[in-house]
């Protein structure tokens, strides 16, 4: 539906927006992809010392249903691929993927190698990439800080006009 | 009772068994048979079934391409968990004809160490259960694993770094 | 202990006094242990604990009301993109029934703590007055616990109290 969002403008006045975006970008919960060492660095995140769940963001979301932030950590092999994108594509809207790790981002050091995807933007739309081999955690707050500043000078209503939420 | 052999006392086994087809020799405390490939399922079942060397536990099932003229090789590492020795065999498999009995109903574990073999090398196991491919795509066509299988993105952009073998003068 | 809640602040032999000498009738049969119920106040009393629950049930329902409306009205809907409504199966192909067959322990289970609830509803009450009534409160209380605890003995023969 979203009548307010995507039949009337009134999402693109100022306040609602603000509120909107408010609201949106510091509850994002998290579906974490944790596919290889980059995983750990995003656990890591997740303990006590450095803490993303004060930034708003609740991690190990019980599947991709109740998400609306995709953490891909880790090498994406081709035989993973689809799974990734049915995962994407069972989250509900609106969601955004953050790309963590250089395997995530370019396929990082096994580049050249015969069973890698070369960076997961091949499969769906990436919001934030955080580059690292592996990222600190530090590094994960800034990229979820980026995406919270993201999300703020976002119009929802932009975003879902043109359709581009999905890669097909 | 638990009693460890040594190489040579391996090699006069296998050798007294099997006759000279087999050679060995010691390589850090390992025997490491070279057997032909048309008795090596036996060979694997003696060193098995054998009360003094009771290899009763496959470590790994691995192959080697070692270029078109001397073919790929099928290295299988045993050990025993009662006298904690250790006995690895290698066969030589032609590239042209490249099978090989399959010891899967000898050792259980080794039926995904040939399934991975066999789609990363092209290696055929003979009497193997179920040779699909177990850790490749299903689209996946080739054998990556081998000598002559060409990376796409070595081809785009070649290896800017040293490489093995090759000793750069100023090293 | 004696439990009167008088409707005035008088205490209980005082308001019963006070109500006699008005020559009222029915304070002569004496106050029961909640007090005389028939004046405004104690209705308006007894009527004020309904009240506060219809409040909290209403505020619950309009919590889930207002929740989904919203939702529907800002949350944008794109609902069937791609793999969105395939069956989760972290990802692969979902393969057999969602359905599974229920076991017959959980029926049991259920079962029988609906009956004991029963019986505890009843308790509840009956806690709270039998020291007033007397004994022959205690004795019927017995009467029914007993009666409820040979259906439990036949439970316990029968094996059902085993989670198997």
């Amino acid at each position: 539906m979203g009548l307010i969002t995507e039949k009337t403008p009134l999402a693109s006045i100022q306040p609602v927006k603000f509120l909107l975006n408010w609201g949106r970008r510091y509850s994002l919960w998290v579906f974490n992809f944790g596919l290889a060492c980059c995983s750990i660095e995003f656990i890591a995140g997740s303990t006590s010392r450095h803490d993303f769940i004060r930034l708003g963001v609740i991690p190990f979301a019980h599947g991709p249903r109740q998400a609306d932030l995709l953490v891909v950590a880790g090498t994406l092999t081709d035989k993973m691929a689809p799974v990734l994108k049915r995962l994407y594509d069972q989250m509900p809207d609106p969601k955004y993927v953050i790309s963590f790790g250089s395997c995530s981002n370019c396929g990082g050091p096994y580049w050249d190698s015969y069973s890698v995807t070369k960076g997961v933007d091949q499969i769906v739309p990436v919001d934030v990439y955080v580059p690292g081999c592996p990222p600190r955690p530090e590094a994960l707050l800034h990229g979820i800080i980026k995406l919270q500043e993201k999300i703020r000078d976002e119009d929802i209503r932009e975003k879902f006009a043109s359709g581009t939420s999905a890669v097909s | 009772m638990a009693r460890a052999l040594s190489a040579d006392d391996v090699a006069a086994r296998l050798r007294a068994r099997f006759g000279d087809g087999v050679e060995v020799v010691d390589q850090h405390g390992h025997a490491v048979a070279t057997v032909p490939a048309d008795r090596y399922k036996e060979i694997v079942r003696f060193c098995r079934d054998e009360p003094e060397l009771a290899c009763d536990y496959c470590e790994f099932t691995a192959a080697v391409d070692f270029g078109p003229e001397r073919g790929f090789e099928v290295i299988t590492h045993l050990y025993s968990t009662a006298h904690l020795h250790h006995v690895r065999l290698k066969v030589a498999v032609p590239h042209e004809a490249p099978v090989i009995d399959s010891i899967a109903d000898l050792y259980v574990t080794c039926d995904w160490h040939e399934r991975e073999t066999a789609e990363m090398f092209g290696i055929r196991f003979e009497g193997h259960p179920q040779p699909v491919k177990l850790l490749l795509a299903e689209p996946f066509q080739g054998h990556p694993l081998r000598k002559d299988f060409p990376l796409m993105s070595r081809e785009a952009k070649p290896w800017p770094g040293a490489v093995e073998g090759e000793e750069d003068e100023d090293e | 202990m004696r439990w009167c809640s008088s409707p005035s602040s008088l205490p209980c032999d005082a308001a019963r006094t006070r109500d006699r000498e008005r020559g009222r009738g029915w304070a002569l049969l004496g106050y029961g242990p909640l007090g005389n119920p028939f004046t405004s106040e104690a209705v308006g009393n007894y009527y004020d604990q309904y009240g506060v629950v219809l409040a909290v049930a209403t505020a619950g329902a309009l919590l889930v009301v207002v929740a989904f409306t919203a939702g529907r009205l800002i949350a944008p809907s794109r609902p069937g993109v791609g793999d969105k409504l395939v069956t989760y199966e972290s990802g692969i192909d979902p393969v057999g029934e969602g359905w599974s067959q229920g076991q017959i322990r959980y029926y049991i289970y259920g079962f029988l703590f609906v009956i004991f609830d029963v019986e505890a509803v009843f308790l509840f009450p009956w806690a709270v007055v039998y020291l007033d009534i007397g004994i022959e409160a205690v004795v019927a209380m017995t009467v029914f616990l007993l009666v409820l605890s040979v259906g439990l003995l036949y439970a316990y023969r029968k094996g059902v109290l085993r989670w198997v």
